[in-house]
């Protein structure tokens, strides 16, 4: 952490700041691609981070903390970025994919189209988590100080989180059966 | 994908695609709103820019205690015996040339010094407290828990510090126990 930057951008050096949001825009905005699973949303998500990150900095107490702050800000604004166009998402429908799936491009192919529908089957709070651990490489206990949640408690959700994709994926294997119940 | 360690490994993969670099254009809207967004300043805003402020927030409380404990002893130091003369009126004390503004001790003493106390400082925190040199005042060496411990009169003034792990979870707590028994110095 920068921490010189920090304290300055804390006192309302805006340069300082400037320096602080390029230098943290891609991974923010990497991290929130992979959970919203949208770029435009995704840069929406990484611009509100950034502008409360600013807004709110001579409230963070400790600047060493200022990257997991930063990222916690980012996964809230993920939440809230997820919940201004949950009833937009409600209305798309998956559609399987046609052709053969006899050649392994093809069943590469199938198989991350697979996966994009079972992640975005996750709500968004088991998305972050699974983007903390696996994209960022998070442990729980990591997981856990960067939301402000019990450590015990994030490793309980990433389980959970691992369990509904499981179980979302498995759905997924059966589309003849869901499509005909939609 | 039915066992867990199958789901972990294909989450490593599936989350390792995609976009790392976000547009420049992205950047500018952010930087743009930034500029435009005033930074918030709570009335204790100025002390989180101290980066010591634990230790700082500790002298701050050390400081009020000494404040406290001085108006205590003078509250409840040694009184004219019953029956005896009355008080009178006196001329207020002269202003002290101590460091620190002085208060009588009692009704007939002079006022006291603080530039006579006993001071210590932390080479811990940084931080100093100052007492004066009677059976009042008795102070004991920080342990791993405690920074600080001070009686006055019978009360028992304690500076402790939270999980220095955490120090954003960093708290100073001042808690007074009142002691049994007959109060130091006042036999």
């Amino acid at each position: 952490v920068d921490l010189d930057l920090v304290e300055q951008a804390q006192r309302g050096d805006r340069e300082a700041f400037g320096i602080l949001a390029r230098t943290r825009a891609d991974r923010l905005y990497a991290i929130g691609q992979r959970i919203l699973r949208d770029v435009g949303l995704a840069e929406d998500a990484m611009q509100q981070a950034l502008v409360i990150a600013w807004r709110e900095l001579p409230s963070l107490r400790d600047p060493a903390r200022f990257d997991a702050w930063l990222t916690r800000l980012l996964v809230n604004a993920c939440y809230a970025e997820a919940r201004s166009r949950r009833a937009w998402s409600a209305n798309v429908r998956v559609l399987p994919i046609d052709g053969p799936a006899s050649s392994d491009a093809s069943q590469e192919i199938a198989d991350r189209d697979q996966l994009e529908r079972g992640f975005r089957r996750l709500p968004p709070d088991q998305r972050a988590l699974l983007v903390l651990h696996h994209y960022v490489g998070l442990s729980p206990t990591e997981i856990a100080e960067t939301l402000g949640i019990p450590a015990g408690t994030a490793r309980s959700r990433l389980h959970y989180a691992h369990r509904a994709m499981r179980a979302a994926l498995e759905a997924d294997a059966r589309p003849a059966i869901a499509q005909g119940g939609a | 994908m039915t066992a867990r360690s199958d789901i972990e490994r294909v989450l490593d993969s599936f989350l390792a695609e995609g976009p790392e670099d976000v547009s420049d254009r992205a950047v500018l809207r952010a930087l743009t709103a930034i500029d435009r967004t005033p930074q918030r300043r709570g009335l204790l805003a100025p002390w989180r820019h101290i980066r010591m402020h634990a230790p700082a927030r500790l002298a701050l409380m050390a400081a009020a205690v000494v404040i406290a404990a001085g108006g205590a002893l003078y509250v409840l130091g040694p009184r004219p015996q019953a029956g005896g003369p009355a008080a009178t009126p006196t001329a207020a004390p002269s202003p002290s040339p101590s460091p620190v503004a002085a208060a009588p001790s009692d009704d007939a003493g002079p006022p006291f010094h603080t530039a006579t106390w006993t001071r210590f400082t932390t080479s811990r925190y940084g931080y100093t407290v100052a007492w004066p040199n009677n059976a009042y005042w008795i102070y004991s060496p920080a342990s791993e828990e405690l920074a600080a411990f001070v009686v006055v009169g019978n009360r028992l003034y304690v500076f402790a510090e939270s999980d220095a792990r955490q120090p954003e979870l960093f708290s100073a707590y001042l808690s007074t126990v009142k002691l049994p028994g007959e109060t130091p110095g006042q036999s």
